[in-house]
């Protein structure tokens, strides 16, 4: 049984624990950041928007944290 | 890619949804599901004002993954139909873009070079393209300004963007002074 459990901990990897965050957060890192620094945050929260909606959160959800997006141009195929 | 044969370039790019007023999505022949959007990028650019609020990055998220996937090696219509979808939202002439590769599983490089070469191709000349590679902290930051060529904010943005990796530094009064008092070349 031991093994049997072991080896399941050992294919499936502990995924790091999602942590809801603001816009303002990222603001503020920004805020505190220069120059290339602010590129940093940039990357962050890219990957936060990417990772919160994997978790299921919606644009409007992102939004009400204070997240904006941009409205998308139909595009005729 | 040098072997990419012109039909490959004409190869059309696979139908694209909106699904609401934030998000495209296309399903690749392998029945992959794929998400892309642009998020609001203004506090890089929080020193420019002006520009801050037309600044947006680019996600673009495999939603979906079949079990068992077709493979298709070089998938191009992916890549037309993503040059798609961001030479439209830049076809209003009033936006940049900034696509910043995720590093969260040590595949940013591939996609920088995959993203990149993709707007090489692609590229009918109407967009223009900066290329990246910015060290910060402990992180190499792999990204790229896209802008419309007649986008009257083209200069502003690629300043902007250039003094934002460390790749321009501005003059500073004295310098300008100089600059503006010397009648020679």
């Amino acid at each position: 049984m031991y093994l049997v459990v072991q080896f399941i901990y050992m294919q499936k990897p502990l995924q790091p624990s999602f942590e809801k965050r603001s816009a303002q957060y990222f603001e503020q890192k920004a805020k505190q950041a220069t120059g290339k620094e602010k590129l940093l945050v940039a990357l962050e929260m890219s990957k936060y928007l990417s990772a919160a909606r994997e978790q299921g959160l919606s644009f409007e959800e992102l939004e009400k944290a204070g997240f904006k997006f941009a409205t998308v141009p139909d595009i005729k195929n | 890619m040098k072997n990419l044969k012109k039909q490959d370039l004409n190869l059309p790019q696979y139908p694209i949804s909106r699904i609401n007023e934030r998000l495209y999505s296309f399903v690749s022949s392998s029945g992959c599901i794929y998400h892309c959007y642009f998020f609001d990028f203004a506090t890089a650019f929080s020193d420019y004002p002006e520009l801050a609020p037309k600044v947006f990055g680019f996600n673009l998220e495999l939603h979906f993954k079949p079990d068992d996937p077709i493979t298709v090696p070089l998938d191009k219509r992916i890549a037309a139909t993503v040059t798609t979808i961001v030479k439209a939202f830049l076809h209003e002439k009033e936006n940049a873009v900034v696509y910043i590769c995720d590093n969260s599983d040590n595949r940013e490089k591939a996609r920088y070079h995959k993203f990149t070469n993709w707007f090489k191709l692609y590229n009918d000349g109407s967009i223009i393209q900066l290329k990246r590679i910015v060290r910060a902290g402990n992180t190499n930051i792999l990204n790229a300004l896209l802008v419309h060529k007649d986008n009257p904010l083209l200069n502003d943005f690629i300043e902007a963007y250039e003094i934002l990796t460390g790749s321009y530094t501005k003059p500073d009064d004295d310098e300008l002074n100089n600059i503006l008092n010397d009648d020679g070349w």
